[in-house]
């Protein structure tokens, strides 16, 4: 640094040096979560090209109480008060951690099995319910703090952002777009119809939000196409009996 | 499909987390508008004072800082009332009550009233430079406005804009006769330069990319402006020594302090 020919600026640098000391312990902390997020989307990924879902969903959901460990050290290594100055920083991440976790509660609440046998192994309390639900925020966080874990734990809860939450959940949907051509592709026709009626009734939703013009608009502008990929699919499928 | 036929889409299903997810959007986008108004309003008001201050320096003498021109108390006063403003459109947005500290929220919006807060920063950096040839340190003008936490951003990119209107004040004065001014104007801008571009440094891995892409382009305006009050203290040394009668007043070389040389 120079000499300091101005008083004034001294205390200055001083006070951006630590807010650089702050933000690189907090991007620190950020790629210990981003390491942790990766095996996730390992295992999600394999749904691509692995017809037998189940042990895919449950290593997924057992990786995710490290990813909730470690969001939750670096949340709370911001100072008091300062969340939003700091949350640009991780605000990526928590978008892919609930991508990941609507994927795989969509999967698990029947996204990948027929009505029938939604009916046989869910309650029937809800039984109108379509296979494969949309996780709410709270249903997200419960996924993170891991199955074993009551909720009233004294595990904090992570916080997730309304515009973390929906940009993750637009995400998801194009991630099923995706993934639905690749379950025909290995045979399994039931996925993708349960994918087409979700990512409507989601979009449904999303049709409730009065947008700003900022990058929430642009992912839900992204929906539509999404959803006309999966409805594709879906016709694709009907028009030839497959089931 | 007799049985397991699915019904058609029903918009009505994810209502509970969609619903107050609506009524959240609006809550934000109200309250950030506000916000921008108010910005735009402390903007408008601090300009006001930056003409005025503009205006002190009009006098045609050759010693002309005129330290008791009453637009300069004026001007003060104008600079308490936009504080004032800033309390009462922009804290207040995050208070409960007037005695608890600010909510986090500050923070969320700060973007949204950043311009506002940096115009007056601006203006109460020239108010410091014309009347005491200082600039205003950051604590000492977050002392002066305690409600409302002053960002270092917000504080060095208000800095880099004053170069403008220093550079502007220089220029004009040597047009209205005063031919002392440039020079210690000069020395000034490029003081600040070196402070600033020094603190780009430790900048770039403190402040989000957005906010370090902005003080790339303010400083790079800054040097320019610093450029033309050196090449007008240039000019004017040229003439001195061509026709020493025809600027007398210009401070001789012996009275100048070593020039800072705007290294790296």
């Amino acid at each position: 640094m120079a000499q300091s020919g101005l008083p004034e600026f001294e205390q200055l640098a001083q006070q951006i040096e630590e807010e650089g000391a702050l933000r690189d312990k907090l991007r620190e902390l950020r790629d210990a979560l981003e390491a942790a997020l990766r095996p996730v989307d390992t295992a999600l990924g394999l749904l691509h090209v692995k017809a037998d879902v189940a042990p895919l969903l449950q290593q997924a959901q057992s990786l995710l109480p490290t990813v909730c460990e470690r969001l939750g050290a670096l949340q709370s290594a911001v100072p008091e008060g300062c969340f939003y100055k700091y949350n640009d920083l991780w605000r990526q991440s928590v978008v892919r951690v609930v991508q990941q976790a609507v994927l795989l509660h969509f999967l698990e609440t029947g996204g990948c099995q027929t009505l029938a046998d939604a009916d046989r192994s869910i309650d029937t309390a809800d039984s109108a319910a379509p296979c494969g639900r949309l996780a709410a925020r709270q249903d997200v966080q419960r996924r993170l703090r891991g199955s074993d874990v009551a909720d009233n734990a004294e595990i904090p809860a992570v916080r997730i952002e309304t515009d973390e939450y929906l940009l993750g959940v637009c995400s998801a949907i194009q991630e099923m777009s995706r993934l639905a051509a690749n379950r025909v592709v290995l045979g399994d026709f039931v996925t993708p119809k349960n994918m087409a009626v979700f990512a409507n009734e989601v979009h449904a939703g999303f049709r409730l939000l009065n947008f700003r013009n900022d990058a929430l608009r642009r992912s839900y502008d992204g929906l539509k196409y999404a959803v006309q990929r999966l409805d594709g699919i879906q016709y694709d499928l009907s028009i030839r009996n497959l089931r | 499909m007799s049985s397991g036929k699915r019904q058609r889409t029903d918009s009505s299903r994810y209502d509970d987390i969609f619903g107050p997810v609506a009524a959240e959007l609006d809550a934000y986008k109200e309250k950030r508008e506000r916000l921008v108004k108010a910005s735009r309003d402390t903007t408008a008001a601090a300009k006001k004072v930056i003409f005025k201050l503009l205006r002190v320096n009009k006098v045609v003498e050759p010693t002309a800082r005129t330290l008791d021109d009453p637009l300069l108390d004026e001007a003060e006063e104008d600079l308490a009332a936009v504080r004032r403003k800033i309390v009462d459109d922009i804290a207040a947005e995050f208070v409960a009550d007037p005695a608890s500290s600010l909510t986090e929220e500050y923070w969320r919006y700060q973007p949204q009233f950043s311009t506002g807060l940096q115009e007056y920063i601006e203006a109460a950096c020239l108010y410091a430079w014309v009347r005491h040839s200082v600039c205003a340190g950051w604590r000492e003008l977050q002392a002066q406005l305690p409600q409302v936490p002053i960002d270092t951003t917000d504080y060095l990119l208000g800095v880099c804009d004053l170069t403008g209107e220093v550079m502007r004040e220089a220029v004009q004065s040597v047009a209205l006769g005063n031919v002392q001014l440039p020079f210690a104007a000069c020395r000034f801008l490029q003081q600040l330069l070196v402070e600033c571009r020094a603190l780009k440094q430790t900048a770039a891995r403190s402040w989000p990319g957005t906010v370090n892409s902005e003080l790339d382009r303010k400083l790079e305006t800054m040097a320019s402006s610093v450029v033309k009050v050196e090449e007008t203290c240039y000019k004017l040394r040229l003439r001195q020594a061509e026709y020493p009668a025809a600027a007398g007043a210009i401070p001789p070389l012996s009275e100048e302090e070593p020039n800072r040389t705007v290294d790296d």
